[in-house]
């Protein structure tokens, strides 16, 4: 058995050898320059750590099921009902990559909605904020496009409802809908069409978001919110290594605990093979990320002021609400004052009003 | 005893020191659960049957010879189709439609009579797929039957074409 002194040695020689080679040890070096501050609200700081590790099992689970999984209309079910019935633990794997998808937008709400409320968007993460923005729509844009890959009834007629309401959008909508659904309805067209979506296009998206997101926070740091700052706080601070990378691996931990139990037990189910010619189901509803988008349009009135068409009034202003939180940093540059409290006030609203809606999507009749 | 200690303390200072308990159990427990992994993982990729989609493959699976006795028949679901498998002698396979073509009744094969027949109405059939009785004039449809390494298979010439 080699002495352990020269096996070390034989380390560092390796380590020293490919440092020569790539300069990686910066990333040491930053490691242990970096540090977090230490408040009442550190708590928060987690979430995005926790996003980030859900989404590398989001993508490791998602390869496995490429394994499998078959893109064409003909295929898609019966290739999923095979990985769930005949592959051993195929059925963990997806409901693993279904639950994680869920849990990460979940925790990224919650990021968003810290970052929000402590006011660390403001100067100068104006695009870490925005950067972290379009990650959440481009989240939203995985779960929704992953969600007909199965080609059951449910994910069918749901793709249906959903991709029916870019058509409400003035002047563009029947381009976009032709073109989100690759022809005038959903059809293995679609499924093709949401697969390249959902395999490349939006992974080569995320990709590069995701770094410039990154380098960011690396760049500025973690923000000690005004009113912490304003009490003297956040003056204390924590190394990132080990001590905060520990800790935000607990928390990982504890990601990993919630989300192998939801899915051995409640696995996702398959259901029905979709089948275009048959009546859509009572019931069909979006994923719960939707939910209150989806239940509001249901609530507006066919005509606003006799002139305007609901569903189209509903769109425009979803759109420019997302359009107003992408920009919140340059309303607020600073975090204080009344516009930020302003601001502070909407958000508050704003969650309230998701939760409700999203509880009464899930209470009311299908019909209502 | 002390000149052991002291041995330890140097060898502490050197940092090259015996690793902890604590450190033991996790490098363990790391272990553990990377092996756990790979196993897992290596049993996920590994092929047991191929995924064969009904209507979709040129050719149907349909049993081993050893488990198909001569003189009885299967019925298999292929795609949309219904395929009525016959094996009425040593080393001979039919496969016929599977269901009347008026009524859609799924047909059975009478060993007595070497006829296949249909539940019901009155139509019979021959094990060439012609009528033999009953009031139709169609036939049923037939496919060609082969056998591969013991098991049979039936081939669907219309998807065999357009393969």
């Amino acid at each position: 058995m080699p002495d352990r002194a020269a096996l070390q040695r034989r380390l560092a020689e390796a380590g020293r050898w490919l440092d020569d080679r790539t300069g990686l040890s910066f990333v040491g070096k930053i490691a242990k320059k970096k540090e977090v501050p230490l408040h009442r609200h550190t708590v928060w700081y987690y979430f995005g750590g926790m996003t980030l590790f859900l989404f590398t099992i989001q993508v490791a689970t998602g390869i496995l099921l490429l394994f499998y999984y078959r893109p064409s209309s003909e295929e898609a079910y019966e290739s999923v009902r095979f990985l769930m019935g005949e592959v051993r633990f195929g059925w963990l794997i997806r409901s693993v990559h279904a639950w994680s998808a869920n849990l990460m937008i979940f925790t990224a709400f919650i990021h968003l909605f810290s970052v929000l409320l402590l006011k660390a968007y403001r100067r100068p993460r104006e695009l870490t904020w925005v950067s972290g923005v379009i990650l959440l729509g481009i989240a939203m844009g995985f779960g929704f496009t992953g969600y007909l890959l199965p080609w059951n009834e449910l994910s069918y007629f749901a793709t249906r409802v959903g991709t029916e309401i870019t058509a409400a959008v003035p002047l563009v909508g029947d381009f976009a809908l032709k073109l989100l659904r690759g022809g005038e309805d959903v059809t293995g067209a679609t499924l093709t069409r949401f697969y390249a979506i959902h395999v490349a296009v939006l992974p080569a998206l995320t990709t590069m978001i995701l770094g410039f997101h990154l380098y960011l926070v690396q760049r500025h740091g973690m923000s000690v919110p005004p009113s912490e700052e304003d009490r003297g706080g956040g003056r204390r601070a924590l190394k990132f290594f080990p001590g905060f990378l520990m800790r935000d691996m607990v928390g990982w931990l504890a990601a990993l605990a919630v989300l192998t139990a939801l899915a051995a037990y409640f696995p996702t189910e398959l259901g029905k093979e979709a089948d275009p010619f048959v009546p859509a189901p009572a019931g069909i509803k979006p994923e719960w990320y939707f939910m209150f988008m989806f239940q509001t349009l249901k609530f507006l009135p066919p005509h606003i002021l006799w002139i305007f068409e609901g569903e189209m009034v509903g769109i425009l202003a979803f759109s420019a609400a997302g359009l107003l939180l992408l920009l919140v940093p340059f309303f607020d540059p600073e975090g204080t004052g009344d516009r930020s409290r302003l601001i502070g006030r909407v958000a508050i609203a704003a969650i309230v009003f998701m939760i409700v809606m999203t509880i009464v999507g899930y209470l009311v009749s299908p019909t209502q | 005893m002390n000149e052991r200690a002291a041995a330890l303390r140097a060898r502490s200072s050197d940092g090259v020191g015996r690793p902890g308990f604590g450190g033991l159990l996790l490098t363990g427990v790391i272990l553990v659960i990377l092996v756990g992994m790979g196993i897992g993982l290596t049993l996920y990729l590994l092929p047991g049957t191929a995924l064969e989609v009904p209507g979709n493959q040129p050719e149907l699976r349909i049993v081993q010879e050893s488990e198909f006795p001569v003189g009885a028949s299967r019925v298999e679901s292929w795609g949309d189709a219904i395929i009525l498998v016959i094996r009425p002698e040593e080393g001979r396979y039919v496969a016929l439609q599977g269901t009347s073509p008026d009524q859609g009744c799924i047909l059975r094969w009478d060993e007595e009579s070497r006829r296949v027949v249909s539940p019901c109405g009155y139509l019979v059939y021959d094990l060439q797929g012609n009528v033999v009785a009953g009031l139709t004039r169609q036939p049923l449809r037939r496919y060609q039957v082969f056998v591969r390494q013991g098991v049979v298979f039936v081939v669907d010439p219309s998807v065999a074409e357009r393969g």
